[in-house]
């Protein structure tokens, strides 16, 4: 059974409105896969997000999310199905201390409790954020807001995570960490994930990567596929990962390196293998 | 002004800090109430020998705490020069008009300067060792009672533990705008009020324009993680009554029984 | 203009039992026309010292020297506007700085402020709404009707139109998307070269300061850590293992060829470096075979 899936969705803000700012998306996203939308900034992505869990409702078209249609009727049962992670670390954080953040969720659920606190503590952990369970906000670094943002869903337990460009506003330490702690929980509880991003290098991790662009789907497929593509990225205003990037110069330069995209340690075996050749 | 400590909490783990939020509101009440049964000598010193005792014990930088109060000592000053010179009784030592000071003005002038101090004192202690969020969720407790009559004391308890979490947020931002306004040449000292006033609107404006764009993002993020505004939520944060709360409370009646036995 | 710092310590919260350090004797010195990057963890001070740099603070002790001003705890709040004229600041997220009608009195607004009549700064914001690359169509629009990035270049406008000889930035292209970044970072380093305009950039990327910067500046808890060239900086590996810092892409993967048995001669800052340095090196390499 498909985890997401999205039937030729339309959406515009108004009914007044010319143009849609989605035009006619359609994708679906297995359980456990890991699948990442890239666009640069007002290419629709986040308008995207809003609309797989009802905060915007589709002018046209649908959403399906483990089987269920999205509507009024089913809304609040496909946010439980849901977790998002958003872009800017201070305004997704409700409670007044990281434990009360991490509950907020749980007790929208009116779980009892002996419960709740266990969940708090154990989501809590999975982050690496246990120490910091009764700090305030603003004693914590932009990392740490999106990791305790993690929490509060592992918490809530959902099938699907969705990050919306939850690292764009860290400083480089900040998004290795959630990075990290994104790849730690997908290895242990095999969430799908989809990651809205315009960072290339957090894309390369996903299983699939769908380009958006003016509101339309304009290519997918594996990130190795998408990235050597330099003229498809250039449209968009993106630009490929490092390591693409310096492979292509060097090929450019007329060293024999392989096709398709390849990660650090990837190019630097290819790199030792043409070495041991010379 | 980094020296006000009114208002201000100060974290940190002494007996007044573990003390429940709603022990120490309550016994604060309390306190004041029972001031205004002290009537002499004997009275007013065991009360000020418990403010004391309380202050000294709880751990709190003395320097500190009381350098805070002392601004406010010139507001009960003022009160107290009413009182010195309006009241009249017994022996009178000088008039002019209105004013005359007398033995009973001199009494009770001392009386009511020691009551506000205890007061202020008191209070500002509260404020320093509870959080706001627990004072919060004590006030939450206390009118409870309230959810009978449908009074939305859980929207409410949202609401003001929602405004206490950002008002930090608010305070960092009105601080890089108006850093962002000077670096642009605007100077928020100098000139008249209006001059002050209108400096202050591209300080306003932009932190307006930011907090409403903050309020839309919280409201999808709440939304997201189910919360509906209505329905049945349970709490994560429980206050719960400890043997030291019984212990506070058995102290404060023994200074009642203390406190009648040595009034007149 | 210079600047230079002595001895300079800043404390927040002084005297109360809050207090924290956010510098602590601090001494450098930076060159007119000097490109220069601050660099250090969050929380390392690098906003508190750049809040020195035009005397939006001032320091608790030590002075801090602006040409031939010198500004200590002591001095005066009066008269430091000529200051703020010449070191503009461009704060982190730029863009929540907006507040006029249009776009072009917002970046009329600080020229006005040091005593540009009306008409000379809209000539100047003009000109500025140019520079950082927006059509002049958006003049007369709200700023608040524009996207987030060009809201960001709007603010920076904002500064640039006070003419400063020192340019101070937080963290520019935080938050924006690479082709916004790339031509952000091409505007200050053409600012740098065409007028000589000293830029100090406070960033976390790397790439920026091993791509533009001439002198770095490492500042962990409030102390400055380390003063020098980029390569200085990021070719010494123990230095920057033991402080935890990043250093740029390339260098790094430069870094890791070495470890797997590449006999690389040198170490690149930069991309284009590193792609020599393997061209190069395989270049040698293959004439050596044939």
């Amino acid at each position: 059974m498909n985890s997401l899936e999205v039937q030729n969705l339309y959406f515009k803000y108004s009914s007044e409105a010319t143009d849609y700012i989605l035009k006619d998306i359609n994708f679906q996203i297995e359980a456990g896969e890991w699948v990442a939308i890239v666009g640069h900034n007002g290419s629709g992505k986040s308008t995207l997000t809003k609309n797989l869990n009802g905060i915007l409702a589709p002018t046209k078209g649908r959403v399906i999310v483990q089987g269920v249609t999205l509507a009024e009727a089913t809304v609040w049962d496909i946010r439980r199905k849901i977790g998002i992670v958003f872009q800017n670390p201070d305004n997704q954080f409700v409670g007044a201390t990281v434990a009360d953040d991490v509950a907020f969720g749980l007790e929208n659920r009116a779980m009892p409790y002996a419960e709740m606190h266990q969940r708090v503590h154990d989501a809590l952990a999975a982050v690496d954020m246990l120490a910091y369970e009764r700090q305030e906000p603003a004693h914590l670094s932009g990392g740490q807001k999106q990791r305790v943002a993690l929490a509060g869903i592992i918490a809530m337990a959902p099938d699907i995570i969705i990050l919306d460009e939850a690292t764009s506003m860290l400083d480089p330490d900040g998004r290795k960490q959630v990075i990290a702690t994104v790849q730690q929980l997908q290895a242990r509880r095999h969430n799908t994930i989809l990651s809205v991003t315009h960072d290339l290098e957090e894309a390369a991790l996903a299983d699939r990567v769908l380009v958006l662009n003016n509101g339309e789907l304009i290519a997918s497929g594996t990130p190795s596929k998408v990235f050597s593509q330099p003229k498809l990225l250039k449209k968009i205003g993106l630009d490929a990962p490092f390591t693409q990037r310096i492979k292509q110069a060097l090929i450019h330069q007329g060293l024999k390196l392989p096709d398709g995209y390849l990660n650090s340690s990837e190019l630097i075996e290819a790199l030792w293998t043409l070495n041991s050749k010379m | 002004m980094n020296k006000m400590i009114l208002g201000r909490y100060l974290p940190g783990d002494t007996w007044l800090h573990r003390l429940d939020p709603r022990t120490k509101i309550s016994i604060s009440f309390y306190f004041i109430v029972i001031i205004f049964f002290a009537n002499n000598v004997l009275s007013y010193a065991l009360l000020l020998a418990f403010t004391f005792g309380v202050i000294f014990s709880s751990g709190i930088n003395q320097k500190f705490f009381f350098n805070g109060v002392r601004p406010l000592f010139l507001l009960i000053l003022i009160t107290v020069f009413f009182q010195l010179f309006l009241t009249r009784g017994g022996h009178i030592y000088w008039s002019f008009g209105p004013f005359a000071l007398s033995q009973y003005g001199i009494r009770s002038s001392i009386y009511v300067f020691l009551r506000f101090m205890m007061i202020i004192l008191m209070s500002t202690l509260l404020m320093l060792t509870t959080a706001p969020l627990m004072i919060a969720d004590a006030i939450e407790s206390l009118l409870s009672p309230l959810k009978r009559i449908h009074f939305p004391i859980d929207q409410i308890a949202l609401m003001i533990s929602l405004a206490l979490r950002f008002v930090p947020t608010l305070m960092d931002e009105t601080i890089t705008i108006m850093n962002a306004q000077r670096a642009r040449g605007v100077d928020f000292s100098d000139g008249g009020l209006i001059k002050r006033i209108k400096a202050m609107i591209p300080v306003l404006i932009p932190l307006f324009v930011n907090t409403f764009s903050r309020a839309g993002d919280l409201g999808t993020a709440m939304e997201s993680r189910g919360y509906s505004g209505e329905g049945e939520r349970t709490r994560y944060r429980k206050l719960t009554w400890a043997r030291r709360d019984n212990i506070a409370w058995a102290v404060m009646l023994l200074l009642t029984g203390l406190l009648f036995i040595l009034r007149n | 203009m210079d600047i230079e710092f002595q001895n300079v310590s800043y404390i927040y919260d002084a005297n109360t039992p809050i207090a924290s350090v956010g510098l602590k004797n601090i001494n450098l010195t930076i060159k007119q026309g000097t490109y220069a990057a601050i660099i250090g963890h969050t929380g390392s001070g690098k906003s508190t010292l750049l809040q020195h740099l035009n005397a939006l603070l001032k320091p608790t002790t030590g002075k801090v020297k602006i040409e031939d001003r010198e500004i200590t705890a002591q001095t005066n709040n009066k008269r430091l506007k000529e200051i703020r004229h010449r070191v503009g600041i461009v704060f982190q997220f730029a863009e929540h700085q907006l507040f006029e009608e249009t776009v072009g009195k917002d970046i009329a607004f600080g020229p006005q402020n040091f005593g540009v009549s009306e008409s000379d700064s809209l000539d100047l914001a003009h000109q500025m709404l140019a520079k950082v690359g927006l059509s002049d169509e958006l003049f007369n629009i709200s700023p608040f009707d524009l996207s987030g990035g060009q809201m960001r270049r709007v603010a920076i406008a904002g500064v640039l139109a006070l003419q400063p000889e020192v340019l101070v930035l937080d963290e520019p292209t935080a938050g924006l998307d690479p082709q916004s970044r790339k031509d952000m970072m091409a505007l200050f380093a053409q600012l740098h070269q065409e007028q000589g305009i000293t830029i100090i950039l406070v960033t976390h990327q790397m790439e920026d300061v091993a791509n533009f910067a001439e002198q770095v500046y490492v500042l962990e808890q409030g102390q400055l850590i380390r003063t020098g060239h980029p390569e200085d900086v990021f070719f010494d590996e123990t230095f920057i293992q033991q402080h935890q810092l990043g250093v740029p892409q390339a260098t790094s993967f430069a870094l890791s060829l070495r470890q797997r048995g590449l006999k690389l001669p040198s170490l690149p800052l930069t991309e284009a470096d590193l792609v020599q340095a393997l061209t190069t090196y395989f270049g040698k390499g293959s004439v050596k075979h044939e």
